[in-house]
């Protein structure tokens, strides 16, 4: 699911960065801060500014302005109002819990010294510092907001999509453990809760799992790769059945790890897709490595993977998972007809069977495949890839003999799906070109008016209007 | 009435002297003359309250006092009142009472109406959009009775408390005594008709509100069809809210709207989440259906979250239809006589300006008066009601001397502050709808912010379809588009410099910047369209940007808002009037031109240009909601680019917004400042 960018107070990245040279790279000549002031005032009108650069102007005001022929109160009034909202600023939302924590020790979790919580103290409470204290607070504070704010935003500011990636931090063994300490805690809190009915016992547990949900959010977005802590979801939880390996169980553990699923798929882009991937795998590795002997155990495993897997196409189905469920769904059901996989296309099949868009789709394909699969069961060996497109058309290569018109409706279904691909592509680039051609366009168009009158009046854009973002004209 | 959730959560207990006070109320609703509900079929009826037993779910389950909401069948709810009873989240729980037959839910193929037929004492919860019209009988919904042969548009999505659908007795407006008894065993009768407002793409736009049309999660609804545009809902799991009122709301609002003192100004007072627009609303309704009133005025003092503008808007309307739609489906519903654009969502940025605006609607309201003598005004305030808050109310008592008073919750304190003694006003105290805190619980439930309505308000305005029929009266069925992102649609074009210049000043409440910055900050931003008649000499930014500017037209018009007296000093209420709001897409400083979106039309606008106005742009500090700026359909597209060298930039770029997981910059103190108002200290309990 698509999380929504946020909005910024700048334009672009590099907005910032020249706003950061203008405030702090000083040079003898030219004192870029009294427009730097400028710039964050108009920025501040946009919306809300993160409260580093609030502080940061507030600050910087202060001491541009104490010069000797202000009034000394007026000054030591500006100092104190600008250090108190700093601070407050800073360690207000770090209360993050019910009852107040001192302001010394969030100070101290936050890397800010304690005297600028006296310094707040002192200004808020008590008579107002000396004018002493206050210009090396305020100094103290910018060179703090440098240090903790200001810097990094060279570091991050680097936004391409590889910084992206770069961000996020490997998976370590520490992180795998707390992940699974996390799940295992989940898991209890939902056995142990079960028929409890006590409101206050509830609304406990319920506080919990929210926070176990909100733990798991943050590692799962600072990890380079899901892959392995999906793992540890799929193999070592939800496909645990239990003692009695009966298949009533699925119903109770679908159910007590819903709630975990549908947070994380709001909280994290692309959970959902992740998880998919990783119950198909297992889907397939099961079908891989069942031998004769084991039938029965295997067939009652893949059996229990696949009503996971209905369970979730479910909820995709229902709404209740995965914001872009269509192209979710394309994506699933695309891969299980390709996959030859009689389980995955029994997923396929219910999938169509509940969804009259599917059906539409997908029927013809996904009978074909049965068929194919029937007649040729050997086949079913394909991993399932990432990219339906490439392995079918190896497989095709190499059965070309078993049912030729079989194969043509497969190569025709795998065709359409390249073709849409490379449409969606062209159509990107199109987009890009046209875009570019218009603005050339219209500089024309414009400048053709200027030159000629025009009424006092508003008027629609005449020619063929090119979507393009909010704030670009 | 309460936005009641039939999730039953435990409610504190009440002080020994509020329980006494709602007993004398509850004694109170009993006694009064109930002669608008002779069969205590009263429409505010909890529905099915004294059906079958599933219901208990829905009781309060506590030792304390009967629930408010229960006062009609204290027999209903025996025993179970000392059973430690918590519900059972499977348990489904009763929204309507009415049951389907062959006979009561007919679908007609011909004319593609569904027939609906009531007994008395049923009630029927239908989510989604429809026009309903009376057959026979009369029937009851959110305060308006409905006469045979009545018909108008309903838009009930689960952002709000679903309406209830019930029988009514006859309307007092008009004395025609009709025995009718078409219907037979039936009382009332009345088909549905699906309606198309195009609200239902909204998920096209905002996906947070894609569900916002379907039925609560593991309902049972009646059986309709895939094409209806509306769901009769029976019975559900999932907590949904339906409209119900307390029990002392009823009695008030029928004495408010009995006609013995006319025309009345009634004033609606009450903290965050009383539910004073439910019953500005109910009380509307009825007012116009069941009272000798043809119209209403209703003076939307809540900037916050107002009922039929967009936010941080004040504004006066006349309205002469029943409404029944959440206030981000309301545009076009009501005539607007006046609005002013305040530029915040609460007055508390600007006291001064906002009691300026608001004296000014009142003069419009007199105005309207003096042509017609009937017309009742309904002023909803602000939840504002401590602090400066409440001073403001003692002003606003003081600007629109209201001859009633309907305080709402706990607000004894406020009254005697506000209103002191020997001022005429009648004082109704009447119960919160006090749900809001069950509301705020309900797991799984729907939950929305008054900050999330705001956004829902300002990406439905503009979205709005001009109406078909160019006419924007009151009483018309408003329509949206939710097709075309708004980045894809053309803009107005305005030029802001130059001969042709329509646009004539450009200002930024309670900012002085740089003029070469103004546009630094206007971009991408949402500003309301403010007109002023030309030749007002006398008015404060006529003069400045005469003074400043003269004749010459090759400079940005700005106006320093910091050299006026605030908004008052600059673009005093008296004299300013707001057209509607649009959003400035894109800055052409080569050719002077702004390009700008907005859902008023352009003959609309130059006809106030033709009229003699100027145009001021005035840019409050109104939120644009991401989803205006970022079509999700498009996924990531945009990301890339996005800070890059800095040369050119490339079209692909999408300025104002960060892609970036995390945020662009990670440093301390990159978030905005977030006020936390629930902290305690430690020792300190809640009361």
């Amino acid at each position: 699911m698509l999380q929504p960018p946020r909005l910024t107070v700048w334009s672009s990245i590099d907005d910032l960065k020249h706003l950061k040279s203008l405030l702090y790279d000083q040079n003898t000549d030219y004192d870029g801060r009294p427009q730097a002031l400028e710039i964050i005032r108009a920025w501040s009108s946009r919306g809300r500014l993160p409260h580093a650069i609030e502080s940061t102007s507030h600050l910087t005001e202060c001491l541009l302005n104490d010069t000797p022929n202000q009034s000394e109160l007026l000054i030591r009034m500006s100092y104190s109002t600008a250090i108190c909202r700093f601070v407050n600023g800073l360690l207000d939302p770090a209360q993050k819990s019910h009852f107040a924590v001192s302001m010394f020790s969030l100070a101290q979790e936050l890397g800010l010294p304690a005297s600028f919580v006296d310094v707040r103290h002192a200004a808020t409470h008590e008579a107002l510092p000396p004018l002493g204290v206050l210009r090396t607070t305020c100094a103290r504070g910018l060179d703090w907001l440098w240090v903790n704010y200001w810097e990094k935003v060279e570091v991050g500011g680097a936004v391409d999509t590889e910084a992206v990636g770069r961000g996020r931090e490997v998976v370590d063994q520490e992180r795998v453990s707390r992940v699974q300490s996390l799940l295992e805690r989940w898991e209890n809190l939902k056995k142990s809760g079960q028929g409890r009915y006590r409101e206050a016992v509830k609304r406990k547990e319920e506080r919990n799992e929210a926070n176990i949900c909100a733990e798991l959010e943050v590692i799962f977005k600072k990890s380079a790769g899901m892959d392995i802590l999906l793992e540890i979801l799929v193999h070592e939880h939800l496909l645990v059945m239990d003692d009695t390996g009966s298949m009533m169980s699925i119903y109770k553990t679908t159910e007590n790890w819903r709630p975990l699923i549908q947070d994380l798929d709001l909280r994290v882009e692309e959970f959902t897709s992740g998880l998919f991937n990783t119950f198909l795998e297992a889907m397939q590795e099961v079908e891989d490595t069942k031998d004769e002997n084991k039938d029965e155990f295997a067939e009652s495993e893949s059996e229990y993977t696949y009503q996971w897997l209905e369970f979730l196409v479910g909820l995709v189905l229902k709404g209740k998972l995965a914001a872009d469920s269509a192209s979710l769904l394309d994506d699933v059901v695309s891969r299980c007809i390709l996959s030859r996989n009689l389980w995955c296309l029994r997923l396929s099949e219910y999938a169509i069977g509940q969804s009259t868009l599917l059906e539409a789709k997908y029927s013809q394909a996904c009978t074909m495949a049965k068929k194919q699969l029937i007649a040729a069961p050997k086949l079913a060996s394909n991993p399932i890839s990432k990219h339906p497109t490439s392995n079918l058309l190896a497989a095709l290569a190499t059965d070309k003999d078993i049912s030729m018109d079989l194969d043509r409706e497969l190569e025709d279904f795998e065709a359409k799906l390249r073709s849409m691909q490379a449409q969606r592509e062209q159509w990107g680039l199109n987009k890009k070109l046209e875009a570019t051609e218009n603005t050339k366009a219209n500089v024309n168009n414009s400048t053709l008016i200027t030159n000629g009158k025009r009424a006092a009046k508003f008027r629609r854009v005449e020619a063929d209007w090119t979507p393009r973002p909010m704030g670009v004209a | 009435m309460s936005k009641r959730t039939s999730d039953s959560k435990v409610k504190a207990p009440l002080s020994a002297l509020a329980a006494r006070r709602l007993r004398q109320q509850q004694l109170a609703a009993q006694a009064e003359p109930s002669n608008s509900t002779p069969n205590g079929d009263s429409p505010a009826v909890t529905p099915g309250a004294e059906a079958a037993p599933v219901l208990h779910s829905k009781d309060v389950p506590n030792t304390g006092p009967p629930a408010p909401l229960k006062s009609r069948s204290p027999s209903a709810m025996p025993p179970k009142e000392t059973t430690d009873f918590a519900p059972d989240l499977d348990t489904p729980r009763q929204i309507s009472n009415f049951v389907q037959t062959e006979d009561n839910y007919v679908y007609d193929t011909q004319t593609l109406e569904t027939t609906v037929k009531l007994r008395r004492g049923e009630s029927i919860v239908i989510q989604g959009e429809y026009r309903i019209s009376v057959i026979s009988g009369n029937i009851s919904i959110s305060g308006a009775i409905l006469e045979t042969s009545a018909s108008f548009d309903v838009i009930a999505p689960s952002t709000q408390a679903l309406p209830v659908i019930e029988c009514a007795p006859k309307s007092k407006k008009r004395k025609v005594d009709k025995t009718a008894s078409k219907g037979g065993e039936y009382d009332a009768i009345f088909s549905l008709q699906s309606t198309q407002s195009g609200l239902n793409d909204i998920g096209r736009i905002c996906p947070r509100f894609d569900r916002i049309w379907k039925p609560p999660l593991a309902s049972t609804t009646v059986k309709s069809r895939a094409s209806d545009s509306f769901t009769p809902i029976l019975t559900a799991i999932q907590p949904t809210p339906v409209l119900t009122l307390p029990p002392s709301w009823q009695p008030a609002i029928t004495s408010l709207s009995s006609t013995k003192q006319s025309p009345k100004s009634i004033f609606i007072i009450g903290g965050k989440s009383v539910g004073k627009s439910t019953f500005s609303r109910y009380l509307l309704n009825t007012l116009i259906t069941n009272s000798q009133q043809s119209a209403v005025a209703y003076l939307d003092l809540d900037p916050g979250q107002p009922s039929f503008t967009p936010p941080c808007i004040l504004s006066l309307h006349k309205i002469t239809s029943p409404i029944v739609a959440p206030s981000f489906a309301t545009f076009g519903t009501t005539e607007i006589v006046r609005q002013h654009h305040m530029g915040y969502i609460s007055p508390r940025e600007d006291p001064k300006y906002y009691l300026r605006c608001a004296a000014d609607l009142m003069r419009g309201y007199r105005r309207l008066v003096e042509q017609d003598e009937r017309l009742t005004l309904i002023v909803n305030t602000c939840g504002w009601i401590k602090g400066m808050g409440r001073e403001l109310l003692q002003e606003l008592v003081a600007v629109c001397e209201p001859t009633d008073v309907v305080g709402l919750g706990e607000v004894d304190g406020v009254f005697a502050e506000i209103l002191p003694d020997g001022k005429g006003a009648k004082r109704h105290l009447l119960e919160a709808a006090g749900a809001g805190a069950v509301v705020g619980n309900t797991p799984g439930g729907q939950q929305f912010t008054p900050a999330d309505l705001r956004m829902l308000q300002t990406i439905a305005y503009f979205h709005q379809q001009q109406p078909r029929n160019g006419g924007s009266g009151s009483g018309s069925t408003p329509s949206f588009d939710f097709g075309k992102h708004l980045t894809a649609v053309p803009p107005l074009l305005a030029a802001y410099k130059g001969p042709a210049k329509v646009i004539h000043g450009i200002t930024i409440l309670d900012t002085g910047i740089t003029p070469d910055l103004t546009f630094t900050a206007l971009n991408a931003t949402i500003v309301a369209i403010k007109l002023v008649k030309k030749d007002d000499r006398e008015h404060p930014a006529i003069r400045y940007l005469e003074d400043l500017y003269g004749e010459n037209d090759d400079v940005t018009p700005y106006m320093p808002a910091n050299r006026f007296d605030g908004t008052s000093g600059m673009l005093p209420s008296e004299g300013t009037a707001t057209a509607g709001l649009a959003i400035i897409r894109g800055v052409d400083e080569a050719n002077g031109e702004l390009q700008v979106l907005t859902p008023m039309h352009e003959d609309e606008i130059n006809g106030h240009l033709e009229d003699g106005c100027r145009i001021l742009l005035c840019r409050g500090r109104d939120e644009m909601p991401v989803y205006l700026m970022w079509d999700w359909r498009d996924g990531r597209a945009g990301q890339k680019g996005r800070g890059g060298t800095g040369s050119g930039g490339g079209v692909e770029k999408m300025p104002y917004l960060d892609f970036v997981d995390g945020g662009e910059v990670t440093g301390k103190g990159a978030k905005e400042w977030k006020v936390r108002r629930n902290i305690m200290r430690r020792g300190q309990q809640r009361r």
